[in-house]
């Protein structure tokens, strides 16, 4: 049933691909809509550099602090240590986790793929809560972010043959039940650790909902890396993907190959989703929302669709942090509720939509 | 035959449970001392068991009967065998209603609590039922449906717990679902409901065989299917309001013990459905024994060891199931 109504909706035959999947929008339109997106950024970071702080900021303690640091004064301070490794991480992650969600959905062809809801973000939280806890000592030694990277890529293997990824045909709604299963599990062991060690209780809970507000520049610095890595093989692979588009039988049929395919997204997707939440925590929906949004504006083709996704995912995440200080001023939310409360709605809205299609 | 030599040999398990419940925990008791305390009675013993261990038992014995029975219903409505009560998102709702209780309310008595979680359970499937009541041609769209109301609601949770944070412990423990301090005050919360919806599921039984063999066929053998299936959700979804009323989120167990049964009984609903209450009480009871002796003074949630026991089981289940 839902592979007719997915070639349906991704375009339909080979030899105008190119053109069809983007539908009218021509090159000219995809530049001005980047520009405007690059706008959007930047007038999110600055104002995310500045608004709702404790103290008071201006945008000229934010230009000082970032061209003339002065160390004695407390707002270029605050702006510099507080602010800046924020605003990364909130880029940062949302680049990654968007881009995740993109090759989720494209790999699996199934537009309710993400990876939160395939619980790779719990694997990389249960990896986390293992080494913040101690009940595995050596993984205290290691790096989180490649403790967390570990957990993602264990997670998402499981996952790969769980939702039936190896078998040539897969049904969309095993893949939701598997997910579910796994959160299931997966949630619970980490509540069990966290009973277990309820010393850390409140500080893990908060990580768990996806929060950037102990962001520091070394764990920046550690997950860049890999995200970086990871959008590199998602360009790379945006080809294949627009093939698969068409149907697993015909990509083959025109001669591209699916093992290799999957086998690089996978890889991706935990790069992206294992750095992300390293540094950011598991923030859900962000991979579920920015690639519909994403195919809304700039039509289907992924060769577009990968960077134009990391734009927005870096874009929601930026104001999603502003709205996490300001709901509830002066006391920080965690991001991850603000972008579960943004998202839960569209998850709904996807879900009726579907159903209502067929 | 088959019937009843399995619910004889599940009995005994269950029987050697009940043992193993009253005596293990934090206090170790052995078999005489309950004997003892059943002729005489001592202060501090009679006290664990007739105030702790006893209720304990038989909540623990009688969620996991509805919450099987509930399982046992929505599989049948659904049509799908992975399905689940967890999935129709009543729990969330329940969760949300005590957690909203727990916050708005801080000077409630604690015997709201339940009664919180029934409607907040109940106004969920009502909007889960409105929302998909065009829909139930199509079972899977309910699961779907159901799930995206379930990600709502925990949303909406886990906002008003950062926007709260005293409330997190009670409310996480409740969330994982424990049978810890529960006692006969909780017992006529899900007796009646028991009593009422086990027969009335028996007396379904028929029916849903019918509709077992696919929608054409049993409309075209005279059922009235839609009809049918609102009513068996509307129980399955009583069933899972009442158990998370009184243990709060505990899943797997309405997935997990149908399928055992159908495994080992086949298909029909009646000697199912028997075993899967037999089954599901069973599961319960040892998560709960196992979490209270694994460290004793210190107690897990019960709902952590059923996930245990009961998510690696479904994965089995899902690389096993050929009908995708």
């Amino acid at each position: 049933m839902t592979t007719h109504s997915a070639e349906r909706s991704y375009g339909t035959s080979v030899g105008d691909q190119s053109t069809r999947l983007n539908g009218s929008i021509t090159a000219a339109t995809i530049a001005t809509r980047f520009g405007i997106l690059l706008c959007l950024l930047f007038v999110g970071a600055v104002f995310n550099l500045v608004s709702f702080s404790s103290f008071s900021l201006s945008l000229s303690d934010a230009w000082q602090a970032l061209f003339h640091f002065n160390s004695n004064q407390l707002s270029q301070q605050v702006i510099r240590t507080l602010r800046v490794p924020r605003l990364l991480t909130a880029m940062t992650a949302g680049a990654g986790l968007a881009v995740a969600g993109v090759l989720m959905q494209g790999l699996t062809r199934n537009p309710l793929a993400s990876p939160s809801l395939f619980g790779i973000g719990y694997g990389a939280a249960l990896a986390f809560t293992l080494s913040a806890t101690g009940f595995i000592p050596f993984l205290n030694v290691i790096p989180v972010s490649v403790v967390c990277f570990l957990g993602a890529l264990i997670t998402g293997l499981i996952m790969f043959f769980l939702a039936g990824l190896h078998l040539s045909r897969m049904n969309p709604i095993r893949m939701v039940l598997a997910g579910v299963a796994m959160n299931f599990l997966l949630v619970s062991v980490v509540r069990g650790l966290v009973i277990f060690a309820d010393d850390h209780a409140f500080g893990v809970y908060y990580w768990l909902i996806g929060n950037i507000s102990n962001a520091t520049f070394p764990d920046i610095w550690m997950a860049i890396p890999p995200i970086f890595l990871g959008l590199v093989i998602a360009v790379y692979i945006s080809h294949p993907l627009n093939l698969l588009s068409l149907g697993e039988e015909r990509m083959q049929s025109l001669g591209g190959s699916l093992t290799p395919l999957r086998l690089l997204s996978g890889l991706a997707i935990t790069l992206l989703t294992g750095a992300s939440v390293s540094i950011a925590g598991p923030i859900g929906f962000v991979g579920l929302m920015v690639p519909h949004i994403g195919r809304r504006i700039v039509g289907h083709d992924h060769r577009i669709l990968i960077p134009f996704s990391a734009l927005m995912g870096a874009i929601l995440l930026v104001f999603s942090d502003i709205l996490a200080r300001s709901v509830n001023f002066p006391i920080d939310t965690p991001i991850g509720i603000v972008t579960a409360l943004l998202g839960a709605p569209f998850f709904f809205y996807l879900a009726c939509r579907k159903t209502r299609g067929q | 035959m088959r019937l009843m030599s399995v619910s004889i040999l599940l009995l005994v398990v269950w029987g050697l449970l009940v043992g193993l419940s009253l005596t293990q925990g934090a206090v170790v008791l052995s078999l005489s001392d309950i004997w003892s305390v059943w002729q005489q009675g001592s202060l501090t013993e009679h006290f664990v068991l007739w105030n702790h261990r006893l209720p304990r038992m038989i909540i623990a014995t009688s969620v996991g009967m509805s919450l099987a029975l509930s399982g046992c219903m929505v599989q049948s409505v659904v049509r799908n065998p992975l399905a689940s009560p967890d999935i129709l998102g009543v729990t969330s709702a329940a969760a949300l209603a005590v957690v909203a209780l727990l916050i708005y309310w801080p000077d409630a008595n604690v015997h709201w609590i339940p009664f919180a979680a029934l409607i907040g359970g109940f106004s969920a499937a009502g909007l889960l039922l409105l929302l998909t009541m065009k829909r139930l041609a199509e079972p899977s769209h309910l699961a779907l449906i159901g799930l995206a109301l379930g990600a709502l609601f925990s949303a909406v949770v886990d906002y008003l717990l950062s926007k709260y944070p005293l409330e997190i412990n009670g409310a996480m423990l409740w969330m994982t679902g424990s049978v810890w301090g529960r006692n006969w005050s909780h017992l006529p919360l899900i007796l009646p409901w028991l009593l009422i919806l086990i027969p009335s599921a028996i007396y379904l039984c028929y029916r849903l065989d019918v509709l077992s063999l696919g929608q054409e066929k049993a409309t075209s053998l005279g059922l009235k299917v839609t009809h049918l299936q609102v009513v068996t959700l509307l129980m399955a979804i009583a069933l899972a309001s009442v158990s998370v009323s009184v243990c709060g989120a505990i899943a797997f167990v309405g997935l997990v013990a149908p399928h055992i049964a159908r495994f080992l009984m086949g298909g029909r609903h009646f000697p199912v459905i028997i075993i899967a209450m037999l089954l599901g009480a069973i599961i319960l009871l040892s998560a709960d024994v196992l979490a209270r002796s694994i460290a004793p003074p210190l107690e897990f949630p019960a709902g952590i060891f059923v996930a245990m026991i009961g998510a690696p089981y479904f994965i089995f289940l899902i690389t096993r199931y050929k009908h995708w």
